[in-house]
């Protein structure tokens, strides 16, 4: 006889607590890398990459110059959304600041330095941006 | 004899603490990578060299209107002029100098930010400090030929914006 055995009298040699541990387990994590996809595919991070790529390519543009963006990944995240397509893009010219939106209430604005005039227009995945006026070349 | 088996508590307090920081690690993480801001502060310092070497300089020689008396460097370099008031986000000095004599200098923006610029790149004596806040700066030498001589100009840009998320953002 061997005493001091520390133990549940009978033992229990059910499966169902592992089952359930193994199953809240995934869960618990899946969820966890649901939301770090969501975060990493987000609208925010194109936001502060695209405001600050299109405020450098328009601070170095030339007169009369065109830099065509494609925002296929932004717009799947504004349409992912509800957010129109047109709004993605837009200029404060009096402030000379870019502001780039993928969702409702939020977004990323940055400063450029270049005074020429711009104008803009979106052709499907594209955004064209012309720096400087019809004149300009 | 009593038969005893043992059996592992497998639901527990540090099962759930485990979880909690496992998860709470992983999520402090990624909002951390994500929300991180890009910093081209160095790079938009260096685009306002370029674009300033555009404009004073064509073919290797000082354009002529640069040192006349109705030389705008806003107006002629297409430069917003707001955004280099002394209170804002940039900074730009251009020395023009032929056969060691100054011929020319132009310095608009925040002027402090020339002293940050000093200050990173230190000197023999002792070594440059960096610092999160302090501007980013970019230095370029240009030698150029002007009135039948060489001369050479020394452009210093330096930037410091951040960029803003935008709550309350462009309302048409």
């Amino acid at each position: 006889m061997i005493r001091g055995k520390k133990g549940d009298v009978g033992g229990d040699d059910s499966v169902l607590p592992m089952v359930m541990y193994i199953i809240l387990n995934i869960v618990a994590f899946s969820v966890v890398g649901l939301w770090v996809n969501d975060a990493a595919t987000g609208g925010f991070v194109y936001e502060q990459a695209y405001s600050k790529q299109i405020a450098l390519l328009i601070d170095s543009a030339k007169p009369g110059q065109e830099i065509v963006l494609n925002f296929s990944e932004g717009f799947e995240v504004a349409e992912d959304n509800d957010f129109a397509l047109e709004k993605t893009l837009r200029f404060d010219q009096e402030n000379n600041r870019v502001f780039v939106q993928f969702l409702e209430n939020r977004g990323h604005s940055y400063s450029y330095f270049n005074s020429l005039p711009l104008s803009s227009k979106r052709e499907g995945d594209l955004w064209t941006i012309r720096v400087g006026g019809e004149n300009d070349s | 004899m009593i038969r005893k088996r043992g059996t592992a508590k497998v639901f527990s307090a540090w099962w759930v603490l485990m979880i909690v920081f496992v998860i709470g690690g992983v999520v402090g993480g990624v909002t951390m990578f994500y929300s991180a801001e890009v910093d081209v502060r160095t790079l938009e310092a260096k685009i306002i060299t370029d674009k300033v070497e555009r404009c004073f300089f064509g073919q290797g020689k000082l354009n002529d209107f640069v040192l006349e008396e109705s030389f705008d460097f806003f107006s002629d370099c297409n430069f917003e002029e707001e955004l280099f008031g002394d209170g804002e986000n940039y900074f730009v000095r251009v020395s023009l100098f032929v056969d060691e004599e100054e011929i020319g200098d132009f310095s608009y923006g925040r002027v402090s930010f020339e002293r940050s610029c000093e200050i990173q790149e230190g000197s023999s004596e002792e070594e440059g400090v960096t610092g999160e806040n302090l501007a980013k700066c970019y230095g370029k030498e240009v030698k150029f030929h002007y009135d039948g001589g060489t001369g050479t100009a020394d452009i210093l840009a330096a930037s410091n914006q951040r960029g803003r998320r935008s709550q309350d953002v462009l309302q048409e």
